[in-house]
């Protein structure tokens, strides 16, 4: 499902504030795997993860996600394959707070030739499962944290992705909150999607769903 | 030297646009210069992120040198009011010797942002950017263009001098005068009405033809044929089409006919028939596109097939649009004919 | 289309979300659009009163002069003309300028027989009086400005004086409409005779001849014909006139433009700088929108959709508000800017008007520079890179 071969992202390239966030990554993680990325603070989890996300483009290497190369894809192009195929459950969740829980999570499908109704569907849809039918017209700003961050996950889902990536999901989160969402993480894990976790907390990695662990130092991956 | 709301608003369009264009083709120089799609350098990606500068300034162009042949007309008009002899926007142009080709000119910039326009949104379809390269070399052509387009308007302007007595739309499409316009006004009208009907069923059944099968030769054709009917239909509009919305005969003047006593209906004609136009020359245009290889052929198939029925729309429309002054009239005049 | 009505919607709930800082942005542009829509459809107006007094006049204008000065025309010279074809009618009027010692005002007299051309359409400009709009020996048709100047109303009665120091008698026995203030503000209309009398014209002798022409498209060739045919001459075509009008109204609007342009472009500056400094609130979003699948060119839409969110609604509001400040309320400063500010310039009333070309010029003057000066701004809010926004740093 998602193979990356030496991959490389070097930040500001040929200048003194040269960073290699990602320094020549190999790893494979196959259909239906939950995969968790561990490493220190700015040891290049992020990076990794838009760079398996379709964010941004390796410096060198290759990335192959859900059957496409898309290393050398044109920025359009590399977004078209994430919105058919990778939902993003990101740090800060990356919500935007003064509209509506229903807004937020159908953000992704405005640009689809979708119409009002069927996005609108859609989201109800995917509210239910969360639990959060009854925040749909709260402003995200009114929701407590653990809220904030169901939408978050309802907003990677709404394509129905068969790669989610989540980046620190659990920093915001309490002991209660992090089993919880780890529950939900596991039932999405069960309709066979590919789930990539980049995490620190022991919550996570231990987890017993968990199929692959992988230890980052310095932009390397040191260890699976 | 003429001042008026007219003449200001077309330079501050066209200042405007002009200013949006150099910026486009600096970027342009850039990508033909530095554009490598194996680099994975951030060069690489500040320039692609770049190039949708300069297609959205294109793109934008394109609108705005539409609204502005519009006001050019609407200039002229106003300036017939001011110019001795010209009593429409035909007599302005004449008014000095570079006002026709201002107005051709303005039409072919129009003409070759839109071609430029296909061959980007092919390209924006490709994931390798195969015609990148090249279609930011195309945008030169427009370079030249676009500074003539400017320099003429304002000659033209320049030199429109109101104690010159210039001829009016009755002596340029004077059917005994001399000259193109009186030689295109002394066409036999029912010559060319069967041209320009007989060209409809020849069109719909390339068009059917083309709908069902492939056939490369068969888009060029029909490109071809679009531009071909592009020239007849002209002809037919100041041939007969005109002559019928005035209900005179002598009066062949393309351009009034667009005056509000014709109930703007010259507007309508001309919009359909550049549509019709604009999409009968994408079959043909994408058909050379695919010889230049790559994943092209995939991309341009549905576009071919979409744009031949759009243009078979408004061929269509723009036919009807032009019988119906002929069946006004027939009505009116109870089976009259209005050549004899 | 889904997809661009997705992005509308999208567009329209954030401009409200921002409205303090849109809607003052939407007030200013208005303002600008009120601005260019007033002076324009005040010229026109003025362009289209204009040219209503002008069609009045006769095609062309035939005039004696001696030593470089008008002096009255012989009406025989009429019998000359008789011979050139295309001639409807000639005309012999009577006319002239009149100072009046105790207004200290300068008046038009026009000679006017009750049965030449102008008897229906006198009807149509004039309020009658108790006696109708008929005009005989002894009676005047006066214009508003006259009677608020000799404070005359119809039924009283005011004196003019002969060259030779003789006063007459006049009763006013009417009023020109109030419509028609553009032409008939100083004009005293009095039968031929009269006028002749007051201005010295002798019987014999017109202040100039008026031909009318069959088709007017032979004006030109039959005043040179005229030319041809009375040396010493002055013939003057109706168009000439016309053309001066226009001229003239279309420069001074044209300076006003000009003026106001200098606005546009301090205005589509300010766009400019506007929408390039986004906020870091806006900056965060459009990063977040890219992230979760927003292409560029969705972003692009989303701009352009902005834009016209912006400025359409502008324009409209603009227009009308110049609509009522131009025909309801008569356009009070600008109207003395481009007439001028003579004190003896008729007040007239503006007939409303506004056609499509007014609109398209208006719309070209207005909102495709905001458009245009929002092309690089909405570019650079689009190509902003989600990786950088996302990590939230
Ligand atoms: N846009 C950027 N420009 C320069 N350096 C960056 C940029 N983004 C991240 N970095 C650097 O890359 C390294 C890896 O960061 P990141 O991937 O966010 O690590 P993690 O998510 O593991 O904390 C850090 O040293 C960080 O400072
Ligand atoms: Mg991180």
């Amino acid at each position: 499902m998602i193979r990356v071969v030496k991959a490389s992202k070097t930040y500001n390239k040929g200048k003194p504030n040269q960073v290699d966030a990602v320094n020549e990554v190999t790893l494979h993680v196959a259909r239906g795997e939950m995969a968790v990325i561990h490493g220190a603070s700015g040891s290049g989890k992020t990076s990794l993860l838009t760079l398996i996300g379709c964010i941004s483009r390796p410096t060198s290497g290759e990335i192959h996600v859900a059957g496409k190369t898309i290393s050398r894809l044109p920025e359009k192009f590399m977004t078209m394959h994430r919105r058919e195929h990778i939902g993003i459950i990101f740090q800060q969740f990356n919500l935007i707070l003064d509209l509506s829980v229903e807004q937020n999570v159908g953000l992704p499908l405005f640009p689809l030739n979708m119409s009002k109704t069927l996005i609108s569907e859609r989201v109800d849809h995917l509210l239910a499962k969360m639990s959060l039918s009854k925040r749909r017209d709260f402003l995200v700003k009114q929701l407590s944290g653990g809220e904030q961050q169901r939408v978050a996950i309802a907003r990677a889902l709404i394509n129905n992705p068969e790669i989610l990536l989540a980046d620190e999901p659990t920093a915001h989160l309490d002991t209660a909150l992090t089993k919880e969402l780890m529950e939900t993480l596991a039932a999405i894990k069960k309709d066979a999607r590919t789930i990539v976790i980049a995490s620190h907390d022991p919550l996570v990695y231990n987890h017993p769903f968990v199929d692959r662990i992988f230890e980052m130092k310095d932009g390397k991956v040191v260890e699976e | 030297m003429i001042l008026n709301p007219w003449v200001i608003s077309m330079y501050v369009g066209i200042l405007g646009m002009a200013l949006l264009y150099s910026y486009a083709l600096t970027i342009s120089a850039q990508i033909v210069r530095y554009w490598d799609i194996n680099s994975m350098e951030e060069g690489q990606l500040i320039l692609e992120r770049k190039s949708y500068l300069s297609s959205t300034i294109i793109q934008y162009g394109l609108g705005i040198e539409i609204v502005s042949i519009v006001l050019f007309y609407m200039t002229l008009e106003s300036m017939a009011e001011v110019i001795p002899g010209a009593m429409c926007a035909t007599g302005a142009l004449k008014a000095n010797m570079y006002g026709f080709p201002a107005l051709f000119l303005k039409m072919a910039v129009a003409f070759v942002c839109a071609v430029w326009i296909i061959i980007h949104h092919v390209d924006t379809k490709l994931e390798d950017f195969h015609l990148t390269r090249f279609k930011y070399r195309c945008l030169f052509v427009l370079a030249p263009l676009l500074l003539c387009d400017f320099a003429l308007q304002f000659l033209y302007f320049l030199n429109l001098d109101p104690n010159v007595i210039t001829s009016c739309c009755g002596v340029v499409f004077e059917i005994e005068g001399e000259g193109f316009g009186s030689s295109v006004a002394s066409l036999p009208p029912e010559t060319m009405m069967l041209t320009f009907f007989i060209s409809i069923p020849i069109l719909l059944s390339m068009g059917y033809f083309l709908s069902t099968k492939k056939s490369p030769i068969g888009y060029y054709l029909y490109s071809l044929f679009g531009l071909i009917l592009f020239v007849i239909s002209i002809l037919g509009i100041i041939s007969f089409v005109a002559p019928y919305i005035y209900e005179m005969p002598t009066l062949h003047c393309p351009l009034n006919i667009m005056r509000r006593e014709y109930h703007y209906i010259g507007y309508l004609l001309y919009a359909f028939l550049f549509i019709a136009s604009f999409f009968s020359l994408v079959p043909g245009l994408s058909e050379f596109l695919k010889r230049k290889g790559g994943q092209i052929q995939n991309v341009v198939d549905d576009m071919q097939r979409k744009s031949i029925k759009i243009s078979i729309v408004f061929w269509v429309l723009f036919f009807a649009t032009s019988l119906l002054p002929i069946v006004l009239f027939e009505i009116r005049s109870e089976g009259g004919n209005l050549f004899s | 289309m889904n997809r661009y009505l997705n992005l509308l919607d999208f567009t329209i709930h954030s401009f409200f979300r921002r409205k303090g800082k849109n809607i003052s942005f939407l007030l200013l542009f208005s303002y600008l659009v009120f601005l260019f829509t007033s002076v324009l459809l005040l010229t026109g107006a003025i362009k289209k009163e204009a040219q209503r007094g002008v069609n009045a006049l006769p095609d062309i204008i035939i005039q004696k002069l001696t030593a470089g000065r008008q002096v009255p025309i012989p009406v025989l010279y009429e019998k000359k003309l008789n011979d050139i074809f295309g001639i409807q009618r000639i005309e012999p009027r009577i006319w002239g300028y009149y100072f009046d010692s105790p207004t200290q005002a300068n008046y038009t007299i026009i000679g006017y027989d009750s049965h030449k051309t102008w008897d229906k359409e006198l009807g149509l400009i004039v309020n009658p009086g108790e006696k109708g709009a008929n005009l005989e020996k002894g009676e005047a048709i006066l214009g508003v400005g006259v009677a608020k100047a000799k404070h005359l109303k119809p039924g009283k009665q005011f004196g003019l004086h002969t060259p030779d120091f003789r006063s007459r008698s006049f009763d006013v026995v009417a009023l020109f409409k109030a419509a028609t203030n553009l032409h008939t503000y100083d004009v005293i209309l009095l039968s031929t005779k009269d006028t002749r009398a007051i201005l010295g014209v002798e019987e014999g002798f017109a202040t100039d001849l008026g031909v009318y022409v069959y088709n007017k498209n032979e004006t030109t060739t039959i005043a040179k014909k005229i030319t041809k045919l009375l040396p010493g001459i002055r013939v003057v075509v109706k168009n000439q006139l016309a053309r001066t009008y226009d001229t003239v109204y279309s420069w001074k609007s044209g300076i006003i433009l000009l003026a106001l342009v200098s606005c546009l472009l301090a205005f589509a500056m300010m766009v400019w700088d506007k929408a390039s400094g986004l906020s870091a609130e806006e900056k965060r979003e459009i990063g977040i929108l890219k992230a979760t699948g927003w292409d560029t060119s969705d972003i692009l839409i989303m701009k352009f959709w902005e834009g016209l969110a912006i400025s359409l609604p502008s324009f409209m509001l603009g227009l009308i508000t110049s609509y009522i400040y131009t025909f309801f309320l008569g356009a009070p400063l600008l109207k003395h800017l481009i007439i001028g500010w003579s004190v003896l310039y008729p007040p007239f009333n503006i007939t409303p008007s506004v056609d499509f070309n007014q609109l398209l010029v208006l719309f070209s003057l207005t909102v495709i520079p905001y458009i245009i000066s929002t092309i690089i701004p909405s570019w650079k809010a689009a190509v902003i890179d989600p990786d950088t926004v996302i990590r939230g740093v």
